[in-house]
């Protein structure tokens, strides 16, 4: 099996960020092609990076044909991608007795389906190479059961038993797959939700503070990294939330 | 486009047969059995054939396809039971596509 993140590993490196275009997807885009990756990235909307080793497609994660079509044209054009990081998501604060059905479709459309057409489409190319890492996305509002964010939380409640089993029938072909899960950022996901929510949701950290791209990064680095060659199916969330 | 798209599906067996160095799928004619009773093939084997057929049929013919099904993993009636199941539920999944 190949390194991945080891010193001369990073050129070697395609990594795909869905939803790249702004917040963390946006800055861990940025990190990684400081390191030296290739990275493609994927948002509904233009590129806003400017890198000779950025490629940018405007695709919706949840659009079926896209997503095959696009993960088949960047093995074409650069190679088999060996990470990816399931990045795109929506959240929408709401209670659940005024929940649209078309707003919670579309949240799970975004961050479940769109979570399980990447990864599909990728792990087929990942399959042959007999490796890659994959990265999803839960959220605290799993553990926390935040009231409020019933919709958001079930759709990533989902993406968490999609990462166990998906690393069970992965295993086999030397793909591991993990997810990270944030607390509150600083970006446009929560700009909506009122200032008193979030300080009550902070006060219920262990560390009661906003996390930030670098911690998540941390922990993509550590799923990235070779020697976490025997950690899979795991989910690490930041600031001391527990299950 | 019948006989392409065979020649992609007994070339896609012999390149899974290469890698995984299984000798039964070196030599594959259309009256093989794939999957399921004497299929020679497992379902780790049919999952890396699908990446396979679905990268070749780009390469070859510059159509992207994908082979999900709901029955890909029944024993009975899976498409990937035989070269010729599979052959013609590929060639409707272009027609529908067409």
């Amino acid at each position: 099996m190949s390194t991945l993140l080891s010193e001369n590993m990073a050129a070697k490196n395609i990594m795909l960020i869905t939803g790249s275009r702004k917040g963390i997807g946006h800055s861990l885009a940025e990190f990684y092609l400081q390191e030296g990756f290739l990275v493609i990235g994927c948002s509904r909307g233009e590129a806003t990076i400017n890198n000779k080793n950025y490629f940018h497609y405007s695709v919706d994660v949840s659009d079926e044909a896209a997503v095959s079509k696009m993960v088949k044209d960047v093995k074409k054009n650069h190679g088999v991608i060996n990470i990816l990081l399931n990045n795109a998501g929506m959240a929408s604060m709401n209670h659940l007795l005024t929940t649209t059905l078309s707003k919670a479709k579309q949240i799970f459309d975004t961050n479940f389906f769109g979570t399980f057409l990447v990864t599909r489409e990728v792990a087929k190319q990942m399959v042959r190479e007999k490796q890659g890492v994959i990265i999803n996305y839960s959220t605290v509002a799993v553990p926390l059961n935040l009231e409020g964010e019933a919709i958001y939380a079930a759709s990533k409640a989902a993406i968490e038993s999609f990462t166990r089993i998906s690393a069970k029938e992965l295993g086999k072909f030397g793909i591991r797959v993990n997810a990270i899960g944030p607390t509150p950022v600083q970006t446009d996901l929560i700009k909506l939700v009122p200032e008193k929510k979030i300080d009550d949701l902070l006060e219920t950290q262990v560390i009661k503070r906003f996390g930030t791209a670098h911690d998540i990064k941390n922990v993509i680095d550590f799923f990235l990294s070779d020697k976490s060659d025997f950690i899979t199916g795991q989910i690490i969330y930041l600031g001391g939330v527990m299950k | 486009m019948d006989d392409k798209i065979k020649n992609i599906v007994l070339s896609s067996i012999k390149t899974i047969g290469e890698l995984e160095e299984k000798e039964e799928l070196l030599n594959p004619t259309e009256d093989l059995r794939l999957f399921g009773g004497v299929g020679v093939m497992d379902s780790l084997g049919v999952v890396m054939l699908i990446s396979e057929i679905e990268e070749q049929i780009q390469d070859k013919l510059d159509l992207s396809i994908t082979l999900a099904d709901d029955r890909a993993m029944s024993q009975k009636t899976s498409p990937f039971r035989s070269v010729k199941t599979l052959v013609h539920y590929i060639s409707k999944l272009i027609q529908e596509q067409e």
